[in-house]
């Protein structure tokens, strides 16, 4: 079931979701927030494949609710929540139009503008900032809070320490079972820290 | 008669509606064979399918809070063996080229880039065998179908046996059998590590340029480190009056060698365990002038746990939870001594 749910993410994202599929998810993702955050998580993966970084698009799913809430109901048939999902996913069109051409993604630089403020112009792209440092304690998981820029980070000296021998690990053991890729993208994703 | 005419004989003999039926009949049957029925025949065509299919793939990694988009052209037609080529999609350009050989890596001449060494390592799944010791640790499920990358994908899940290594979810492009996704999973379900494909094309072969390094032909200065094996790697083990007791059950032997570490200047003696998927290494060596590590860390999806004993640094990283390779730290021991978990040298 959950990976259905994915997969229902996932073509919504590219805007390849039929029109009742379209409007059952919408109606799922007014009440469910954790349904919004992986729904951001589509979108951000999309906009990361391209190499770009959407300033503000984290949270995005909630922040486009908050705005739609925070307008008054047109009518009182239907839960705010549900008005405001619907509205979203109509301004969100130009999104899903993109998509067939290009991706979700691209379409998210023009389309948040215009969630928040028509006029402003869309930002301008700039890679993705993201860096992998070594922390003290064990591992986080995957989508998990950031932490701050130095919550567990360990000092410099410490990470020259690591570093030789977390790329000897990684590189010596890539024959294993993801057949090496995971392990090179260990690497080259650890080698951000400057 | 020829065995050209032989086969004209047989030819003429067969054609016709009946041979062809019952050549379809045949692919049929050969191509049912064909589908994996078992998640350890599944995992086998995952291993095989290394080998076997070139392709150009837009990935992305994620670890904690961390995303990477990277792009990986494989070549499985290359001669003596395949060759990949990894870069950087986002952020600072970073290229990984790969050949059955050596490891090269690119990375901007700005950065604090470690001088690494390179081991001549294959670049394939553990075989048959290697599938089969699986069972010790962990139990494979098939778990239905899913999409990735706009492909369908066999769903497969790899669940630990106890808690001293991490699951796995894996979805297997339906066709080939290539890692289309793949999840490391804490015991609760939460993933620690994730790798999937979004966009997969695959090529009968790769045009060889597509495999030469694009970086440091731009006029930007790139720190180039290409290396072979060298004498070192196959030197017997430094230190070899330590020794890793109580091992986590389905962990064996890799490797034992002694060998540079980038930074040092003093040997280390590096020993590799495996359970079939999770590989941990254990690093021994004389504390020298740096900082000595102590406790547990993590770095972009393995654990670290590090400890200093009599002036002898000991670290280990796996990509197993932290109180594996905490385990494996205290376990390991100069002979005739009692480990920290009570257990006695034999």
């Amino acid at each position: 079931m959950q990976d259905e749910t994915e997969q229902q993410l996932s073509a919504y994202a590219d805007g390849e979701l039929g029109r009742d599929e379209r409007r059952f998810l919408e109606r799922r993702l007014a009440a469910d927030p954790a349904l919004r955050q992986a729904l951001e998580w589509h979108y951000t993966m999309r906009a990361a494949i391209r190499g770009e970084h959407v300033p503000g698009v984290e949270g995005v799913a909630d922040r486009v609710r908050s705005h739609i809430q925070a307008e008054p109901a047109h009518n009182g048939v239907d839960d705010p929540a549900q008005i405001g999902w619907r509205r979203a996913s109509f301004m969100m069109q130009p999104v899903a139009g993109l998509a067939i051409a290009a991706s979700v993604a691209l379409g998210l630089v023009v389309a948040w503008p215009m969630l928040t403020a028509p006029s402003t112009p869309a930002p301008t792209a700039t890679p993705v900032q993201i860096a992998a440092e070594p922390t003290s304690g064990s591992l986080s998981r995957v989508g998990g809070p950031s932490a701050g820029p130095r919550d567990g980070a360990v000092d410099a000296q410490l990470r020259r320490e690591l570093q030789p021998y977390f790329i000897d690990h990684n590189d010596q053991t890539a024959a294993r079972a993801i057949g090496g890729t995971l392990e090179s993208a260990r690497i080259i994703g650890h080698d951000r820290e400057r | 008669m020829t065995a050209s005419a032989d086969r004209d004989g047989w030819r003429s003999r067969h054609t016709g509606p009946a041979g062809v039926v019952l050549l379809a009949a045949l692919l049929t049957t050969a191509a049912a064979a064909q589908t994996p029925r078992s998640a350890t025949e599944w995992l086998e065509r995952a291993s095989e399918a290394v080998g076997q299919y070139s392709f150009v793939a837009d990935v992305i990694y994620e670890q904690g809070s961390h995303v990477e988009a990277l792009r990986l052209w494989r070549d499985a037609s290359a001669a003596g063996g395949g060759r990949e080529r990894l870069m950087s999609l986002s952020g600072p350009p970073r290229e990984i080229l790969r050949t059955p050989r050596t490891t090269t890596y690119l990375s901007p001449a700005a950065s604090p880039n470690p001088r690494q060494r390179y081991a001549n390592r294959p670049l394939r799944l553990p075989g048959p065998e290697g599938i089969d010791r699986l069972d010790q640790s962990y139990t494979l499920n098939l778990e239905g179908q899913g999409r990735v990358a706009q492909r369908p994908a066999q769903r497969l899940r790899v669940i630990p046996r106890d808690d001293q290594r991490y699951g796995y979810a894996l979805w297997l492009d339906q066709r080939t059998g290539i890692v289309l996704r793949a999840e490391i999973l804490e015991p609760d379900g939460w993933a620690v590590e994730r790798f999937m494909v979004v966009e997969l094309e695959r090529r009968d072969a790769l045009d060889p340029a597509l495999l030469d390094p694009v970086l440091a032909e731009d006029g930007t200065t790139f720190d180039r480190l290409t290396r072979e094996p060298t004498a070192s790697d196959a030197g017997g083990p430094l230190h070899g009056q330590w020794s890793v007791n109580d091992l986590p059950a389905g962990f064996t032997l890799q490797a034992d060698r002694t060998q540079a570490l980038p930074g040092h200047d003093r040997p280390a003696r590096h020993v590799v365990f495996s359970d079939g998927i999770a590989s941990v290494s254990v690093y021994i060596k004389q504390s020298g002038a740096g900082q000595l590590l102590r406790g547990a860390m993590s770095m972009g999806g393995v654990n670290i746990h590090a400890r200093v004993d009599d002036g002898i640094q000991i670290l280990v990283v796996g990509q197993v939870p932290a109180a594996t390779v905490e385990r494996m730290a205290n376990a390991t021991v100069r002979s005739s001594q009692p480990n920290t978990t009570g257990q006695q040298t034999e």
